[in-house]
């Protein structure tokens, strides 16, 4: 049922346009054009990625629809074509409850939009597995044994006490934040550390753990402000 | 339907067979009937634990293979009329049995019973999943001991994964030291519970009763004395429902810390 045009944003790539994989091309541009012109200013100056479902544009078509979004003082940044979002995303949440179902949790790396963040609403235990391009927030524990792997930042709102690796793909500027900072090991980009073997047993306050210097450092936030 | 109910933990030696065994019995003695199923194919343990090794004529996969009717496995108990147990098989392996059989199994026994307990192979492997395909409940047997935790966090999250209709995983603090963990020597429960994140269903001491009453072959609850037994009789009346307060342990139980505790000095 997605006739219309839907305009979303998104943390990351900027504005989103989907436009209705049936009808006419002039018609969907008249009614483009009429939904921007509704909005006012309201997008000016934004980068847009445009997609088209099964649709395939032309070059000239591409151009035309440019044209509309430079009308409104829009960019287009890129098209993408094929698929269909909906379906695709249907599709990822099926296999995201196959894959729950299984022991291991949701790739949402199969949803369409990598880079928005994943939030796992429950804890992890041991054997379990949360994949992610972006971010991850769990609003839970992470318990020893579990793993959780994101190129992004990993957010967790309980105890962290298995293995978090943020930045997967390489970035150094990822963070790790829990509730209560107690990890098995700690893995930021290319860098590893581990929690020291004599723990001791401190009131838990909230900890960010960054890379400084080429090591993984671990700083309370609120002490920090506080300064 | 009766309640079918797995008793597993993921690692071995924490004490399922021998909760089992006495739950069982407890939950007859209350009055229900109640049938103990060992779903440990090719490592047979809960007939001798109950004494009833010597009674075995079919076992589960005679049932499952249709070489036996159930009511012809069902051995009864030497001590009370409405508790039975159906063997494991003992030349078998656990590949001889399929989860959907299992399912098929626990549903004709529930219709009879009200309470199957089954019996859990340690490990995740294919004895545990046939013996938690027809649970609804899952009791999860922990010591307080690092490995074993860890092994009943993923034991839970198995269960968790199992979706279907089922009720969270309730869990049994077994072998408790009172001593070891006043002296902070073992897991403080509160801190497994923390981690678990589940449902505490009982807590039993550390208990010589228990090796007496196993190589005997007659479960501790039967013994007046035992306090393991008595914590499982405590257990047996909160999986009917009763709400029975959790026992405290002792630190010290020697004549005298009674007489201290009598004059008030003991904080017991």
């Amino acid at each position: 049922m997605r006739q219309d045009i839907v305009i979303r944003g998104t943390t990351r790539s900027g504005l989103v346009i989907v436009l209705p994989e049936e009808g006419d091309l002039d018609s969907v541009c008249q009614r483009l054009r009429a939904k921007l012109e509704l909005s006012g200013r309201f997008f000016q100056g934004a980068e847009v990625t445009v997609q088209t479902g099964r649709r395939s544009l032309s070059p000239a078509e591409r151009d035309l629809i440019a044209g509309i979004l430079q009308e409104a003082s829009m960019t287009l940044r890129s098209v993408s074509e094929g698929g269909d979002p909906v379906a695709e995303a249907q599709a990822a949440l099926k296999m995201a409850e196959q894959s729950r179902r299984s022991g291991t949790l949701p790739a949402a790396a199969l949803l369409e939009e990598s880079e928005t963040a994943l939030v796992v609403t429950r804890t992890l235990r041991s054997g379990q597995m949360v994949r992610h391009e972006g971010d991850i927030i769990v609003l839970g524990d992470v318990n020893p044994g579990a793993t959780v792997v994101a190129t992004g930042h990993i957010v967790v709102m309980g105890a962290l006490r298995g293995v978090a690796h943020a930045g997967s793909s390489g970035n150094t500027a990822a963070l790790v934040a829990a509730t209560k900072l107690r990890p098995t090991q700690l893995r930021i980009a290319h860098v590893i550390g581990r929690s020291p073997d004599d723990e001791e047993n401190l009131k838990p306050v909230p900890e960010v753990a960054r890379v400084r210097d080429g090591m993984i450092v671990v700083e309370t936030p609120i002490s920090e402000s506080k300064r | 339907m009766g309640q079918v109910i797995v008793v597993t933990s993921g690692k071995g030696g924490v004490g399922k067979t021998t909760t089992t065994a006495n739950l069982g019995t407890a939950l007859a003695q209350l009055g229900n009937k109640v049938v103990l199923v060992d779903a440990d194919i090719g490592l047979r343990n809960l007939d001798v634990v109950m004494g009833l090794e010597n009674r075995i004529v079919y076992d589960l996969v005679d049932v499952i293979e249709g070489h036996a009717r159930l009511k012809q496995a069902l051995i009864k108990d030497k001590r009370i009329d409405n508790l039975y147990l159906l063997a494991a098989a003992q030349t078998r392996e656990k590949k001889d049995v399929s989860p959907k059989q299992m399912q098929e199994l626990t549903e004709q026994l529930a219709r009879e019973f009200d309470f199957v307990l089954l019996d859990c192979p340690a490990g995740i492997e294919d004895g545990f999943k046939n013996a938690i395909a027809g649970a609804q409940k899952a009791v999860i047997v922990c010591n307080p001991e690092v490995s074993s935790v860890r092994d009943a966090d993923r034991v839970i999250g198995l269960w968790d994964a199992k979706g279907e209709e089922k009720s969270p995983a309730m869990l049994i603090v077994n072998r408790v030291r009172p001593k070891m963990v006043a002296r902070g020597d073992m897991l403080e429960i509160d801190d497994m519970l923390e981690m678990l994140a589940v449902d505490l269903l009982g807590i039993v001491p550390e208990d010589e009763h228990i090796i007496v009453s196993t190589n005997r072959g007659e479960p501790a609850v039967y013994h007046r004395e035992s306090k393991a037994g008595h914590a499982f009789q405590n257990i047996a009346r909160r999986l009917m429902g009763e709400d029975v307060p959790i026992m405290q342990l002792d630190y010290d139980d020697g004549l005298w810390a009674k007489l201290k505790r009598i004059v008030g000095l003991s904080r017991g």
